[in-house]
């Protein structure tokens, strides 16, 4: 079997003696755009930090196009874009000295690229790096990442801190030029509606733990959200396994379950019901279903 | 074909090369400013042993003229000091622009990025080291000496100099990577000064170098596995 191209395996990371990622484990596979979502501190940053060898792992293993990432020579990072967590870039340097640094370091430049992408966010060449504005210095950075032409792009969080105006322009663009070329990407974020539009593949973090490695259809096929209606007061002794969240309301029961079927299904109408709907769920909804810590006071 | 496969060697090397000039380029238009401290500091010094020289020469019983005697002690300690200073503002300048963070997720190695700091330290070192050198053996040919010239004293002396240069800015670079730039450097020029004490005590001699070059390798050794696994 092909390897991912991205490979995290039992991935553990202390901090402090405070656990950050508890055995994480996922691949993605070539061309796949893999969402990954969590709440703050849940880990995201961390496993991509990993993945790029700017952290070292207390246990486990990442792959990057099949080589160890903590051991990836200057051929393997050439085919590697990454944008970081709120654009670290040089901050004192001009835009144009750190493009000049950028593209000797690269392999691969695809200058006329680049020209196309500068042109149409209209970057000052002489202006510092911490002159420009938010929007700018995330243009600049996914500008940067996507001229060497990278066969795996890692974003992470790219976003964070950006105007709706600016975050729209960004996605846009980013969705485009992600598209264009079937790339394999790693998409972190905690705007789920940018997620929903570019991942085919979703993970979900809760405290360290991937709770959630599936496609995205997948997923909203296996989290249901139904509103059943029973003929007297909703039942309080439905035994079901992976129920995510219940809540009973006189004849009305709202319960969220994982691994949706027919089984479950049955145990449901063995109590009668006078009505069973399914509530369709977003992603964002899903996640919040998913990550929310323990059920709110009103629910069971 | 065997043409060929020379030829992709060639690119392959060439390219690499290319990538490690990019990144001392870098490193020397970054720190121009402690390259003009290093030049500063022989200017000075040679300031002092021509004007010294002029004003007539006295020489020592080993053929050299007391002046540049005189002024090796000054020499060691300004270049160590600065040497240390450099190192620690190297590093910390790294840690606190985030350099290495960038710089690392590019098509290049921690190594490398470390090997093009150690380039940059060496010129530096250069930069104040030769000078000296060069103006001491000007001088010596110019002038002529009374007694036979104890070139041993004079190779030792320098070999000294050199050497704790080195350690100093090996010391520098491993004490550099703090939150405060005015605490690693004081704090490299302290540990500076101790590094000196090894030569006040032993003198200029092979006793000394070896000392101060096992106190480098192990600096060196230290401050690139720390660079190498540490979190950037």
């Amino acid at each position: 079997m092909e390897r991912g191209v991205i490979e995290v395996r039992d991935l553990v990371k202390y901090y402090g003696g405070r656990c950050i990622l508890d055995g994480v484990d996922f691949e993605v596979p070539t061309g796949c755009i893999y969402g990954l979502l969590g709440r703050n501190g849940a880990g995201k940053t961390t496993i991509i930090r990993i993945l790029m060898g700017l952290e070292t792992a207390t246990r486990g293993r990442t792959f990057l196009l099949g080589e160890n990432s903590r051991r990836l020579e200057p051929r393997q990072k050439s085919r590697v874009g990454y944008v970081a967590e709120a654009h670290q870039l040089i901050q004192n340097y001009k835009v144009a000295r750190l493009v000049a640094l950028c593209k000797g370091l690269s392999r691969r430049w695809n200058d006329k690229f680049f020209k196309q992408l500068m042109d149409t966010f209209r970057l000052p060449m002489e202006r510092k790096v911490k002159e420009l504005s938010g929007g700018m210095r995330a243009q600049l950075n996914l500008a940067l990442a996507m001229a060497i032409e990278p066969e795996v792009l890692i974003l992470d969080d790219p976003t964070l801190g950006l105007d709706t105006v600016a975050r729209r322009q960004f996605l846009a663009l980013a969705i485009d030029l992600i598209q264009r070329d079937g790339r394999t990407i790693l998409f972190s974020s905690h705007i789920l509606s940018d997620v929903e539009r570019i991942a085919e593949r979703i993970g979900i973090l809760v405290a360290g733990k991937l709770v959630v490695d599936c496609s995205l259809d997948e997923l909203k096929n296996r989290i249901k959200k139904l509103r059943v209606i029973f003929p007297q007061d909703a039942p309080t002794d439905l035994h079901m396994t992976e129920i995510i969240r219940q809540s009973n309301s006189g004849r009305e029961m709202v319960i969220t379950v994982a691994n949706w079927n027919q089984q479950k299904k049955a145990m449901i109408e063995t109590f009668k019901p006078a009505s069973c709907d399914e509530i369709p769920m977003s992603l964002e909804e899903i996640f919040i279903e998913c990550t929310h810590p323990e059920p709110m006071p009103d629910q069971i | 074909m065997n043409v060929r496969i020379l030829n992709r060697c060639r690119t392959k090397y060439n390219s690499r090369d290319i990538k490690m000039f990019t990144l001392i380029k870098r490193e020397l238009i970054d720190n121009i400013a402690l390259l003009l401290l290093a030049a500063i500091v022989p200017a000075i010094i040679i300031t002092i042993v021509i004007k010294g020289v002029l004003e007539g020469v006295a020489y020592l019983p080993i053929g050299i003229p007391v002046i540049m005697v005189r002024i090796l002690w000054p020499y060691l300690l300004c270049g160590a000091f600065v040497a240390a200073g450099c190192g620690a503002a190297q590093m910390n300048d790294d840690s606190q622009r985030k350099l290495s963070t960038f710089l690392s997720v590019l098509a290049t190695t921690r190594g490398r990025i470390f090997i093009a700091r150690t380039v940059l330290g060496v010129m530096l070192i250069l930069i104040m080291f030769v000078p000296l050198v060069v103006t001491d053996v000007v001088l010596l040919k110019i002038f002529a000496r009374p007694v036979p010239l104890d070139m041993n004293f004079l190779i030792r002396s320098f070999a000294t100099i050199l050497a704790t240069f080195v350690c100093c800015y090996a010391i520098g670079l491993q004490v550099g990577w703090r939150s405060s730039k005015l605490m690693a450097i004081l704090f490299g020029v302290a540990l500076s000064a101790a590094l000196i004490l090894v030569v006040a005590i032993k003198g200029f001699g092979v006793e000394s170098i070896i000392i101060l070059v096992l106190f480098t390798v192990a600096s060196l050794i230290w401050t690139w596995h720390k660079f190498l696994s540490l979190p950037l």
